[in-house]
């Protein structure tokens, strides 16, 4: 099932797709999750990309371009949770995953993660499934807003923003990547176009409540 | 100066009903910790992108902050008697007239203008016109005037 519902979000432009990130079906008449981040506030020509493989043990071919965009426009925004629905020209006929919370999950418990890494940066697109455990539960502060965020003890890249946090258990969405810890420092550095503050393996998820509120 | 818009006593309250139950919640909460101050609530959510402790992966980096354009175009919107006339009249002239018509269409062509996405502009246009209905539109774009002039001396 996931890999017909996790996407990559984009944006066309001179008749190529600049890939931007993942998103997830959240409603059969097309909503889409995904971070906020990945879309912007630019109003773009953003599409999805319809999945290209029916089987996750398929070999995915990366030499191979082609790609089938569906249109799709912006529906709701939250920026102070870094959340954002879109809302695509297609139907999906399957059942979706419930969104859940990380109200239903221990510190401990596994967790699967799919998502496109590297399609921001490299180009390449292969859905890319994780399993990792949840390390643990924060609370973040945004200008006042507190929001529930669950630390996964796995490094992510670029791309894999957007990408559903799925229960092992029963296949509920517990929440959406968001990105990694920095700790607001000033400094920046770039090596090889990599920021090394992002190599470890504190990568935050938000709620998945937080989606079933904007609906 | 004659209104070019008809913005009635419109309350903070009443401009809040028309967002999304999570945004009213959250607006409700900035107003709060930011003392009723709407230009900053009006800033936080226009230039917020979640927690800044966390790097974000993909998207686009070149994001820029407009929210000095935004707030610029939004008095020009109210204010300015030779630009959004048709935005305007569309407005005055929609037998449907109400205050989420109003929020929503000026949301759009502020979006329009300055390349958007209107759904971000929704809830700091909601706020802004509850500020303009408090003093009144000409006494605001009075104001308006009054300081562009003082900026320019």
């Amino acid at each position: 099932m996931f890999t017909q519902i996790v996407l990559v979000i984009g944006v066309l432009k001179d008749g190529v797709v600049q890939m931007r990130g993942t998103g997830f079906l959240i409603r059969n008449d097309g909503l889409i999750a995904t971070a906020y981040h990945v879309v912007g506030s630019k109003k773009e020509n953003f599409v999805v990309l319809l999945p290209k493989m029916s089987d996750l043990n398929q070999y995915q071919d990366l030499s191979d371009k082609s790609c089938d965009p569906i249109k799709c426009n912006i529906e709701r925004i939250n920026t102070l949770q870094d959340v954002a629905i879109l809302k695509a020209d297609m139907t999906f006929y399957g059942i979706l995953p419930l969104l859940s919370s990380f109200d239903t999950c221990s510190v401990g418990e596994d967790v699967g993660i799919f998502g496109y890494p590297h399609c921001s940066t490299d180009g390449r697109r292969s859905l890319t499934y994780q399993k990792t455990e949840i390390g643990a539960k924060v609370l973040l502060d945004v200008s006042g807003i507190k929001s529930k965020q669950a630390v996964i003890n796995t490094q992510t890249r670029p791309g894999q923003s957007g990408s559903p946090i799925v229960s092992l258990k029963n296949g509920e969405i517990l929440g959406l990547l968001i990105g990694a810890w920095s700790g607001s420092s000033n400094t920046t550095i770039s090596l090889g176009g990599i920021d090394p503050r992002e190599l470890h393996q504190t990568t935050h998820c938000l709620s998945a409540e937080y989606i079933s509120e904007m609906l | 100066m004659t209104a070019l818009l008809e913005i009635n006593d419109f309350t903070l309250e009443d401009c809040l009903s028309v967002l999304k139950p999570y945004e009213k919640k959250q607006v409700e909460t900035l107003l709060k910790a930011e003392n009723q101050n709407i230009e900053n609530v009006v800033k936080i959510l226009v230039t917020s992108i979640g927690s800044k402790d966390i790097i974000t992966f993909g998207g686009d980096k070149d994001s820029v902050s407009f929210i000095e354009s935004f707030k610029n175009e939004f008095n020009l919107f109210l204010c300015n008697k030779e630009l959004y006339i048709e935005e305007r009249k569309n407005i005055s002239n929609n037998s449907n007239f109400t205050l989420n018509v109003l929020i929503y269409s000026i949301s759009g062509a502020i979006g329009g203008q300055l390349g958007i996405t209107a759904g971000l502009l929704v809830a700091p246009v909601a706020i802004l016109l509850s500020g303009v209905a408090k003093i009144g539109l000409n006494a605001y774009c009075k104001k308006i005037l009054i300081d562009e002039e003082k900026e320019n001396l």
